[in-house]
């Protein structure tokens, strides 16, 4: 058995004994005529700290409280085991208030952005790999830099060798934009209408029209427009991977304050009962 | 080699993301290899920073400017780093605007985030409709609106507006009573809890009444009962399998109870969840967890309805005996067999029950519905029985003369009551309870009084006749105020001495009922003279019937009992004979002789009499003429002359003196004192003068009948003024039932009382006033304070929340009453009832045929219907019929039947449980054929109640006699 493998049914294991145990303290609580929602309310705030931890746990690297790649398990399988405790705590239904349902609107952000992240550090590192060589996000615009300011040149270097400025209108029309900056993430991102074979397409077109000289600069061009297009690849999936934490993680931090009013709103409205 | 290093530093370029600024450079691919300062500033101002190798200084110019800048290779190379003050200078100067990193704009963003929904939160607390914000859900609709309005109203003792046009509005704080104030008050309350008034209590202001003053407890009901019922269960062996939640929820700490065992309402009743959520929904595990007997459903381990096994006999429906005495069986088999009342034999079970009330419950028709057919004449005909309710009681002549004579009491009266009454009785009681050393007196009398059954001469004769003193003080007390309007009058008497018997006030509603009619006049002389008028009679249920509160003999020796020149002639007669008396003596004393002679001689017209003979007034001659004439004549003669009157009358009241009489009346003229044969000497001589003073003085003598009773017509009625009487008019007389109510409620703590519900009930004499207790039961409970009560059962069953309830009108919908109310003879009912039915469309098709004849039924039903009102069905049937065991739950033994009170019987135990039905139980069977999920459900909130209340509980009924007998003694016999 892989040990990745191995490791995910552990965690399933773990994950359906506490959950079987949630559920029996929730039934039994239900049964005794004690407050389960109370009870599952208490366990999804304990949990949800814990899970919370785990951005902490990032900024300080120094205290030994355990490997980052444990934590991330805990957090992914811990995040997966808040459904059971939410669910419960809401009675199984939509909530009906304002002030519920905004929290239930942030909890299913943070668990949505959570599970969408997860499925994107799963997915995008093989990707990355497969598509060629790959660049540190910070030094992409480096790389982009570098590829606009060759193209720049050849076109500049057709004018002077070819006499003839086909070759440059073309750069300048349809091209230029496209080494400006990183194009087409949506396209790179879920891999849909690759936007790479439409320019091919367009520069094998302006062959016609172009003498040997002028065919070889643009060969070239194409060459560059690959590599562009390879960087805008790595650009679009590295920016996503970095930029749904900031879905995740603010919307965490206004779980959490919702949830610190909704304690205090629950114990305010529920004191004396008796 | 720290030259080397950090050359090699500079020469990598800028690649630290975790910091909060970046290079602004970056997107351009040439950051600098410091990077901005902790505070976002651009700390670089130059390409490179010269390093100095050996002797010179160097560019170290990262490859991304283009390398070094002195370097040969370049198109346009410069000349390095400039030398000032001996260190080296970079020669082209760069700067930018350092960037925010990913992970610095992913906090700033968090924190902008967290400030808006803070600042929205208070906002909204703060707001108007802050009530909406945090509202979790609307309410139940019969928690909206006006219902809110109206426990604001309560709570608070203002309206609030929102509330009250049912919008939910401002309104939490009505519940939530911790809440009020702002945000203050919200903190205050998530700490504290800071509120004298707890949500239930709130609950409970519109809902005491459905649960009862234990509202809260389990069950509302009191620890003691709940432990009684626990220990009840826990001895009654029990075995089923468990539901797994149940198992479950053994992991638990169990139900969680308040400081005094109690539940708050919100623990079951979830509110916020819906304007159509079932509020009162359970699931039966929530039902069972407190319980000691556990089990899955109504077909897998619910007990048997017979319950208990320490309560055999508790069968199913039929857990009590029933209010009304009423023998189906009995009745279906014998009485409706019969001609005479089988017309009035109900068609069906609905004929007599009917569903009604929100338990839809059967309850019974009214009397006039269903019984009064045949039972109505046995309820009429009791009203010749008078029930004594306020006067003096009578004793014998002696017993007054030793009670004016030697005890010196005075100004008697003298009335024709045999025994002192009851109800005077109790107004004793409450005279003398007011003061220790009088009550102590009055429980001995009272004791003695119980012994005599109220016969004063007996007790004068056997025992002390100053205990009939004692009674007599205290009873000329009575009357005095009773006939004194600045006292009162009767009304306040009788308001007075209950209330200080019964221990606390007494309603005007209750007094109205107990005096018999709220406009009667207040003194007793009042009291007599409005229950003589006709409208007040007829309103009232007083009868001063004089046509039959006739003066019979028995009433007329009473009468002529109080007057002491007669009593002295007929004792001395009786040892001596009357002698020439014996005809005046004999005339007095016979009642009807008296009359004959009377209504011979005179005529009465208003106050005056008239002589016949004469068509005048009587006068005083006339009369002392009459009663002289009969000194010394034989009493055949006297009666012959009283037979015969007309001529010798006629000719005598046609002389105005008696000398004129031709026939002989001269010679008992008045001035002829002394009749021929009458010895002067004879004992008899002076009381037989003294008598005849007295009866032939016209004036006093007729002052003296006329006291003594109404004379006027053929029927003479004896007046009583010091007494007053009644009699029940109709079948649930509210003067009987409401004497029977106030005594029965304080039968356990009053003799006296106790004495007047034996003797209205019937129970002292065996036969009740109207025959109440014959149908209507009497329960002897415990009330929740722990005091006994005796309580009669005017009515059937009530639909009141029990532990279990029954919807007929769904049941009934699908099968009959017989399929649960079995009885062995039900098919002979079935078949008469398929007869009736027959008969009845028979009847029906002839009535439709158009020819107007009344159905031959009918006509023999009108017929017979008097006959059936004059005859008691019992009378007929009670001889062949044998003991029934339904009636033997009434029995006090199995003697014969004690008026609906269950005494100790030791065939059935010794509570008022110990009841056989005519029907038999209801099986849990009959029910689990239908009641299992998927079907008509098994959810036990179907047939069983929760919030039930303490008085509710049948299980307080037990022996009348035990219950007095294990209490202390009553008040008055202290």
């Amino acid at each position: 058995m892989r040990y990745y493998t191995r490791r995910r049914l552990n965690a399933l294991v773990i994950l359906g004994a506490v959950t079987i145990i949630f559920l029996i303290f929730i039934e039994g609580f239900r049964v005794t005529l004690r407050n389960p929602h109370m009870l599952s309310g208490w366990i999804f705030l304990a949990v949800m700290t814990f899970l919370a931890l785990f951005n902490v746990r990032k900024k300080f690297p120094v205290p030994p409280l355990g490997p980052s790649r444990l934590w991330l398990q805990v957090h992914i399988y811990g995040g997966a085991f808040t459904i059971v405790p939410y669910l419960f705590h809401v009675g199984l239904k939509v909530p009906t208030g304002f002030f519920d349902q905004l929290l239930a609107l942030f909890y299913f952000a943070v668990l949505i952005s959570g599970v969408v992240g997860l499925v994107m550090t799963r997915v995008f590192p093989r990707r990355l790999t497969a598509n060629g060589e790959e660049v540190v996000f910070e030094r992409l615009p480096e790389h982009r830099k570098m590829i606009r300011e060759a193209v720049d040149r050849l076109a500049e270097e057709s004018i002077v060798e070819t006499q003839s400025s086909t070759i440059s209108t073309f750069y300048t029309e349809r091209l230029r934009s496209f080494f400006d900056g990183p194009r087409y993430m949506f396209h790179h991102i879920f891999e849909v209408a690759p936007p790479l074979n439409r320019i091919l397409v367009e520069i094998e077109d302006q062959y016609r029209y172009l003498n040997d000289d002028e065919k070889k600069i643009l060969e070239k061009i194409a060459v560059y427009v690959r590599k562009k297009n390879g960087l805008d690849y790595q650009y679009a999936l590295q920016f996503a991977l970095k930029t749904w934490l900031f879905l995740h993680i603010p919307l965490t931090s206004g779980l959490f304050v919702l949830i610190i009013f909704h304690v205090w709103m629950t114990h305010a409205f529920s004191g004396r009962v008796l | 080699m720290a030259d080397s290093h950090d050359k090699e530093i500079y020469k990598r370029p800028y690649n630290r993301p975790n910091e909060n600024w970046v290079c602004g450079l970056s997107a351009e691919g040439k950051p600098c290899p410091h990077g901005p300062s902790r505070r976002g500033k651009c700390a670089v101002h130059y390409e490179c920073v010269p390093a100095k190798l050996n002797d010179r200084w160097v560019c170290t110019r990262p490859e991304q400017y283009g390398g070094p800048c002195d370097s040969p290779a370049l198109e346009e190379p410069a000349f390095g780093p400039a030398v000032r003050d001996g260190v080296g200078e970079c020669c082209k100067k760069v700067h930018c605007s350092p960037q925010r990193s990913l992970r610095n704009l992913r906090g700033r963003v968090s924190i902008v985030i967290c400030l808006i929904l803070v600042g929205g939160a208070l906002t909204a607390l703060g707001g108007a409709w802050r009530t909406q914000f945090l509202s979790p859900g609307p309410l139940t609709v019969s928690h909206q609106g006006a219902s809110m309005a109206s426990l604001e109203e309560m709570t608070h003792g203002k309206l609030d507006s929102s509330a009250s046009t049912g919008i939910e509005g401002e309104s939490c704080h009505i519940c939530h009573t911790s809440v009020e104030g702002g945000l203050e008050g919200l903190l205050s309350a998530a700490v504290k809890g800071n509120s004298s008034v707890t949500q239930s209590a709130q609950c409970l202001v519109c809902h005491q009444d459905d649960v009862g003053n234990s509202g809260l407890s389990p069950h509302a009901l009191s620890a003691d009962v709940m432990a009684t019922h626990t220990a009840e269960a826990q001895a009654d062996p029990f075995s089923a399998s468990k539901p797994l939640s149940l198992m479950l929820a053994s992991f638990t700490p169990g139900v969680k109870l308040g400081d005094s065992s109690q539940l708050a309402c919100a623990t079951c009743h979830h509110e916020h969840n819906g304007a159509f959520f079932d509020i009162k929904r359970m699931e039966n595990e929530n039902c069972q967890v407190c319980h000691v007997k556990q089990f899955k459903s109504i077909n897998q381990g619910h007990p048997e309805f017979a319950t208990l096994a320490s309560k055999a006999g508790y069968d199913y429906p039929y857990r009590r005996r029933t209010r009304i005495v009423f023998d189906h069986e009995r009745h279906e088999t014998n009485y409706f067999q019969k001609d005479g009342f089988s017309a009035h034999a109900p068609a069906d079970c609905t004929s007599c029950h009917e569903i009604a009330g929100e338990t839809f419950t059967t309850r019974l028709k009214a009397f006039e519905e269903m019984c009064s057919a045949c039972h109505n004449g046995s309820i009429v005909s009791a009203r010749d029985e008078w029930i004594p309710v306020f006067g003096f009681p009578s004793v014998e002549s002696d017993v007054y003369e030793i009670l004016e004579d030697e005890l010196e009491l005075s100004a008697i009266p003298r009335t024709a009551s045999k025994k002192i009454s009851p109800i005077m009785m109790l107004l004793l009681a409450g005279y003398n309870a007011q003061d220790p050393k009088s009550q102590a007196q009055f429980t001995e009398d009272f004791a003695m009084v119980q012994e005599f059954e109220g016969d004063l001469s007996g007790i004068a004769y056997d025992e002390d006749p100053e205990i009939v003193g004692r009674l007599f003080e205290g009873l000329k007390f009575l009357q005095g105020d009773a006939m004194n309007e600045d006292q009162g009058g009767l009304r306040q008497v009788i308001q007075e001495q209950l209330e200080r018997v019964k221990g606390g006030p007494i309603s005007s509603g209750e007094l109205d009922a107990l005096f018999g009619y709220p406009e009667l006049g207040s003194t007793v002389e009042k009291v007599v003279e409005d229950i003589s008028r006709k409208d007040i009679i007829e309103m009232s249920g007083w009868h001063v019937r004089e046509s039959e509160f006739r003066l019979d003999p028995a009433g007329w020796l009473s009468a002529i009992d109080t007057v002491a020149p007669y009593r002295a002639l007929r004792d001395a007669a009786a040892e001596d004979g009357a002698g020439a008396y014996e005809k005046v003596l004999s005339l007095f004393s016979d009642y009807e002789a008296f009359r004959e002679w009377f209504d011979t001689q005179f005529k009465v017209e208003g106050e005056d009499w008239i002589l016949v003979s004469s068509g005048k007034g009587v006068k005083n001659k006339e009369w002392k003429g009459l009663i002289t004439g009969m000194v010394g004549a034989s009493a055949a003669s006297a009666t012959e002359s009283a037979e015969e009157p007309a001529e010798g009358d006629d000719e005598a009241a046609a002389k105005d003196t008696p000398e004129e009489n031709s026939d002989g009346a001269a010679d008992a003229a008045p001035d002829k004192a002394v009749p021929a044969e009458v010895d002067p000497d004879s004992a008899i001589h002076e009381v037989g003068e003294a008598f005849v003073a007295w009866f032939g003085d016209f004036r006093d003598f007729k002052k003296w009948l006329e006291g003594t009773a109404t004379v006027s017509g053929e029927t003479w009625a004896l007046r009583e003024p010091r007494s007053m009487y009644y009699r029940p008019i109709k079948h649930a007389d509210p003067f009987i039932t409401a004497w029977l109510d106030f005594s029965a409620s304080l039968y356990a703590k009053s003799p006296a009382a106790a004495m007047v519900f034996d003797e209205l009930s019937g129970r002292a004499t065996g036969s009740a006033i109207g025959a109440c207790m014959k149908c209507h039961s009497i329960d002897a409970e415990k009330n929740a304070a722990g005091d006994p009560v005796v309580k009669v059962n005017w009515k059937s069953e009530q639909p009141i929340r029990d532990f279990t309830k029954f919807n007929h009108t769904p049941h009934l919908k699908l099968m009959n009453c017989a399929e649960c109310h079995r009885a062995p003879w039900v098919p002979a009912v079935q078949a008469r009832m398929t007869v009736a039915k027959a008969a009845s469309a028979e009847e029906e098709a002839v009535t439709t045929a158009g020819d107007g004849a009344v159905a031959p039924e009918t006509e023999r039903e009108a017929e017979e219907s008097p006959a059936v009102e004059e005859a008691s069905p019992e009378s007929e049937v009670s001889a062949a019929a044998p003991a029934m065991a339904y009636l033997d739950s009434f029995k006090a033994s199995t003697e014969g039947l004690e008026l609906g009170v269950n005494f100790s019987n030791a065939n059935h135990g010794s509570s008022g449980h110990a009841f056989v039905s005519n029907f038999e139980p209801v099986a849990k069977g009959d029910c689990a054929r239908c009641h299992v999920q998927g079907k008509a459900g098994d959810s036990c909130l179907i047939c069983h109640n929760y919030h039930i209340k303490e008085q509710n509980l049948s299980m307080g009924i037990q022996s009348l006699r035990d219950l007095i007998a294990n209490e202390p003694a009553p008040a008055e016999a202290q």
